[in-house]
């Protein structure tokens, strides 16, 4: 283990890393500053404008929790819930597919590899919102576009990781099965699968937790769901009922994140024990 | 692993094994029909209005090519929209951890700090930016101001943990020299932590470019702004061309921030 920033031995002397660490601290307040100004921001009016942060907080206290009782709400948590779970699932499906033919050792034709892993790269760039506004054009506004979005997001971003996860798998193992016989289908059934499948699943699950805070952005933009509530009462000023909609997705965040890694803990204990 | 897996074939696809698959399958049926009717899905739509549309996304091209030099200010304020927040959520999220990590701190102070971090963390940034939007006004001072919020979150969360998983020892080491809680810091947490701080600020660089495009369309400024303005004038020309400008900074901001922890993570991989 070396200590600090340094890897050859002339930085790693005491006097030149100190004024390496304040060179690199001088530059990143200049840009700061430069950065400031090029868009026009006083970062002090903050201070200045905190007032408005307080007049805000007052109008929005006590959270209006007359929203628990309404119907809406629980309709809208199961639309926020069905587009991440949906979204997750297909885009997982999708992904695991793609992976095989992204992957190296897998892959049953070496140019499908390079188009396979531009058409991820291509998805994983274009950003979840711009998605779904082009897909709004298509469909109309709704849940089911949302969905489509996150299920397209979803696919970029882990199709790229699966596809790195089969690269690495233990090559002989695959060996031993290419020499048994083994058909292509065979290799990727018993080899590569039971190696990348825990990785695979915690991924999953991890996937569901971004797709939840994923829902409800592209509930702002007309997907439907809390984000579309919390936006109707953002935009009608109803601040109160804005809280607790805030409030109900916090909770329900967290809710999601602890199921996920009670069941992540579960699913590295089982392939543990196998 | 996965050679017990396949000698023990026999016993893992028995009968009840055959069941299990069968009942999760089923359970998993339900769950996507029960979730579709609540998304409405439809496979109208899918099917026949998804392709109908499709034929409408001709509007989209060619894209608007002269328009590029408009662009290019717009795009810069998204790149600082990323950048900006990225030295001053560092400069927040150290501290914060010290303050979140069992092996630093006393009880109480953990926990307080660690509430913080959970609440921050689940709190998506599209609304703190609507909260903020509200606040301070439209511009790109609420969207540095919620992406520095998200980027304390996560940043503060991993390093937390980071400082958690540290060997007692190495700490044990220096307060056994007589150093104080600063120097255990200088010498034993922040070394150790450098490796994960680096990784995470670049992964965090490439999530906030993808933030600030989405934040920009409610307000902040940018690209996303001039996307969503576009598209409410139905200029879907342009639309196209900046959501191309906007793949090509994010593509690149990815690639940048891969080489970059290639480069700085070199020679510091050796012990784990």
């Amino acid at each position: 283990m070396t200590t600090s920033a340094g890897v050859g031995s002339p930085s790693t002397l005491p006097g030149r890393k100190r004024r390496d660490a304040m060179v690199f601290f001088a530059l990143t307040v200049a840009f700061l500053a430069a950065a400031f100004t090029y868009l026009e921001i006083n970062p002090f009016a903050f201070l200045r404008d905190l007032h408005f942060v307080v007049d805000l907080l007052g109008e929005m206290l006590p959270p209006d929790f007359a929203i628990l009782w309404d119907r809406g709400l629980w309709s809208s948590i199961g639309e926020t819930f069905s587009m991440a779970f949906l979204g997750t699932l297909g885009g997982a499906t999708l992904a695991f597919l793609l992976a095989f033919l992204a992957a190296d050792n897998t892959t049953p034709l070496r140019a499908l590899k390079p188009l396979t892993r531009a058409l991820l790269g291509a998805q994983r760039a274009a950003p979840d919102f711009a998605i779904m506004l082009v897909i709004v054009v298509a469909v109309g506004f709704g849940p089911f576009a949302g969905t489509l979005a996150l299920l397209l997001g979803s696919t970029g971003m882990f199709g790229k990781l699966f596809a790195d996860a089969v690269e690495n798998v233990d090559q002989r193992t695959l060996d031993g099965l290419w020499v048994t016989g083994a058909t292509r289908l065979q290799v990727i059934r018993y080899g590569v699968v039971p190696q990348v499948l825990p990785s695979f699943i915690a991924n999953t699950l991890y996937l569901f937790e971004i797709n939840i805070g994923g829902a409800i952005a592209l509930g702002v933009f007309g997907g439907g769901g809390l984000g579309f509530a919390m936006h109707i009462a953002n935009a009608t000023l109803s601040y109160a009922k804005m809280l607790a909609y805030i409030l109900v997705i916090v909770l329900m965040m967290i809710i999601t994140e602890r199921i996920a890694d009670a069941l992540r803990h579960r699913i590295f204990k089982q392939t543990q024990t196998q | 692993m996965t050679v017990t897996g396949a000698l023990g074939l026999e016993q893992r696809y028995g009968p009840s094994k055959l069941l299990r698959l069968g009942r999760g399958a089923l359970f998993l049926l339900l769950l996507v029909l029960l979730a579709s009717w609540q998304a409405e899905v439809s496979l109208d739509t899918l099917f026949r209005d998804l392709p109908q549309g499709a034929s409408e996304l001709k509007a989209f091209f060619p894209p608007d090519f002269s328009i590029l030099g408009e662009l290019l200010a717009p795009a810069l304020v998204t790149v600082l929209l990323a950048l900006v927040p990225l030295p001053i959520a560092v400069a927040l999220a150290v501290p914060l951890a010290f303050l979140g990590a069992k092996n630093l701190v006393p009880r109480p102070v953990r926990v307080v700090a660690r509430s913080y971090i959970t609440l921050q963390r689940n709190l998506p940034e599209i609304v703190m930016v609507l909260l903020l939007v509200r606040a301070f006004g439209l511009g790109p001072f609420p969207g540095i101001a919620a992406i520095v919020l998200g980027s304390v979150g996560m940043l503060s969360k991993l390093l937390a943990d980071a400082i958690e998983e540290i060997d007692p020892r190495r700490l044990e080491a220096l307060v056994c020299t007589g150093a104080g809680t600063g120097r255990v810091i200088r010498y034993a947490v922040i070394p150790e932590l450098m490796p994960t701080l680096i990784a995470n600020v670049l992964f965090r660089f490439e999530i906030n470019m993808r933030q600030a495009g989405l934040l920009g369309a409610v307000g902040a400024g940018g690209l996303g702004y001039e996307l969503s303005y576009a598209l409410n004038l139905l200029e879907y020309e342009r639309v196209t061309m900046t959501v191309l400008v906007l793949l090509a900074l994010i593509a690149t901001a990815e690639a940048l921030s891969d080489r970059l922890r290639r480069r700085l993570l070199r020679g510091r991989r050796h012990d784990d």
